[in-house]
C-alpha cells in the first residue's frame, strides 16, 4: 500500500500515480482491492474527495473517518502505589470506592497540536440502593401483571 | 423479502377489514413465513442472533407480530388480528425502508450489549400498547366480539398488563445503560422524561381502574388511548422536534 500527501496522476499512458511535492494538499492511499477468483484491483482513497469519481472508475472510493470508540488508560495512584488500573472507553468507566471514571470526549486543541481526553468523575456511593430499587420493581411489575394476571386468565378460562 | 412480507400483512389487513376473516389470516400466516425465513436468512448471513441493530431489532419485530397475535387469540382471549397486521406492517416498515441494513459503525456511545435489549423491550412494549388501543377503540366504538372472548374493556387491560412490563424493563435497562455510557443513571433528557410520563400515564389507568373497576369503562379506555398518544410523542416529536435537544438524538 502506498500513501500520498499530494496525490498527481497522469492519465495518458500507463496512467502512473505520483506525489508531488507539498504536504496535505490531496492526501490519498493506495489499496488493492481482491476479491475471489479475480484479479486484485488498484484503486485510490481521497480525503479531501469523497465520492470523487464514478462506480466503475479505479478512482472511486469514499474516504470516511468516523470515530470507533475513545480510549483512555487510567491510573489510579494513592501515597505512591497504583490501586487501580483500566483502559476506560465509552460504556466501560472505571469503579473506584464509590468514584466512578468515565470516558466523556475526545478533542484536539489547535493551540498546541495535541489530542486531548475529556474524562468525567461522579460520585455515586447511593448507587446500589438504587439499583436494588430496580430490581424489586422489575420483580414485582413482572409478578403481578404477568403471573397473577394471566394466572386469573386462566381461571376464567376454566369456570 | 420484507415488501413481500408487508405487502401480504396488508392485504390481510383489507381482507379483514371486508369481512374474509379466513383468508385474510392464510395470508397473514403467509406474510409470517416470508418474515421468518428473512429472519432466519438474515441470521445465517450476519452469523449472530440479529438483534445487533434497528433494522435487526424491527424485523424480528414485525416476525413476531403473528406468534404475539396468535398467544393473545388463544392464550389470553384477545382477538383483533385486523390490528395485530396493522401493526406488524408499520413494524417491518422501518426495516424496510429507514434503517441500512449493511452493517455501520455505531457511535460510541451505542456500542454496548444494552442497545439491542433496550430497544427491543421497548417496541415490543410500544406494539403490545398499541394493540391494548386497539381494544379501548372498541370499547368505545361499542363493537362486540364473539362470546368466547374477553369484552373489549376487559380485553384493553389484559393487554396493558401484558405490556407494561416490558416498558417498565424499557425504562430500568436504559437508566443502568445511561449509567454506563453518560455517568447517570437519570439525565433529565426530553426522551427520558416523555417516555416516563407515558410509563406514569398507565400506571395511572391502574389506579383508576383499580379504584373504579368497570364503573367507568369509557374513561378507563380514554386513560389506555392517552397513555398510546404519550407514546407516540416520546417515539417521534421528541426525536423529529428541533424542541427537544437531548442525548436520544441519534434513536
Amino acid at each position: 500500500m502506498r500513501t500520498f500527501e499530494n496525490f498527481r496522476i497522469d492519465l495518458e499512458g500507463d496512467r502512473q500515480a505520483y506525489d508531488a511535492p507539498g504536504i496535505d494538499i490531496n492526501p490519498a492511499v493506495e489499496i488493492l482491492e481482491t476479491s475471489p477468483g479475480d484479479k486484485p484491483t488498484r484503486r485510490f482513497v481521497f480525503k479531501n474527495r469523497p465520492g470523487h469519481a464514478g462506480q466503475n472508475s479505479f478512482l472511486a472510493m469514499k474516504y470516511r473517518r468516523e470515530v470507533s470508540d475513545w480510549i483512555s488508560e487510567l491510573k489510579v495512584i494513592e501515597e505512591g502505589r497504583i490501586v487501580a488500573q483500566k483502559a476506560i472507553e465509552v460504556n466501560y468507566p472505571l469503579y473506584y470506592r464509590g468514584y466512578h471514571l468515565y470516558q466523556s470526549s475526545l478533542g484536539y486543541d489547535s493551540q498546541t497540536g495535541k489530542m486531548y481526553t475529556v474524562l468525567s468523575v461522579v460520585n455515586n456511593t447511593g448507587l446500589t440502593s438504587v439499583y436494588v430499587g430496580y430490581v424489586f420493581l422489575s420483580l414485582g411489575v413482572v409478578w403481578r401483571f404477568w403471573f397473577i394476571r394471566l394466572r386469573k386468565n386462566k381461571a376464567r378460562e376454566a369456570r | 423479502m420484507i415488501y413481500i412480507s408487508m405487502g401480504a400483512y396488508v392485504i390481510a389487513l383489507i381482507l379483514t377489514l371486508r369481512r374474509r376473516n379466513r383468508v385474510g389470516l392464510v395470508v397473514f400466516a403467509g406474510g409470517f413465513v416470508v418474515a421468518l425465513t428473512s429472519f432466519i436468512y438474515r441470521w445465517i448471513q450476519v452469523a449472530h442472533w440479529p438483534m445487533q441493530n434497528l433494522f435487526e431489532v424491527f424485523l424480528t419485530l414485525g416476525m413476531l407480530s403473528f406468534p404475539v397475535s396468535l398467544f393473545c387469540r388463544y392464550f389470553l382471549k384477545v382477538d383483533n388480528h385486523g390490528a395485530d397486521m396493522f401493526i406488524g406492517a408499520i413494524l417491518l416498515l422501518p426495516a424496510g425502508f429507514i434503517f441500512n441494513a449493511e452493517p455501520q459503525q455505531l457511535p460510541p456511545a451505542l456500542q454496548s450489549p444494552l442497545f439491542a435489549p433496550h430497544v427491543a423491550v421497548y417496541m415490543l412494549g410500544y406494539a403490545l400498547m398499541a394493540k391494548a388501543t386497539f381494544c379501548a377503540i372498541a370499547q368505545l366504538a361499542d363493537i362486540s366480539s364473539n362470546t368466547d372472548l374477553l369484552p373489549p374493556e376487559q380485553a384493553t387491560y389484559t393487554m396493558v398488563c401484558l405490556g407494561f412490563p416490558f416498558l417498565t424493563l424499557g425504562l430500568i435497562l436504559g437508566s443502568w445503560w445511561g449509567k454506563l455510557a453518560w455517568g447517570d443513571y437519570w439525565s433529565w433528557d426530553p426522551k427520558e422524561l416523555w417516555s416516563l410520563a407515558s410509563w406514569l400515564v398507565y400506571v395511572v389507568y391502574f389506579h383508576f381502574r383499580y379504584m373504579f373497576r368497570s364503573k367507568h369503562p369509557r374513561l378507563n379506555s380514554i386513560l389506555a388511548i392517552i397513555g398510546m398518544v404519550f407514546i407516540l410523542i416520546t417515539l417521534l416529536w421528541a426525536n423529529l422536534s428541533r424542541l427537544f435537544p437531548g442525548l436520544h438524538n441519534y434513536a
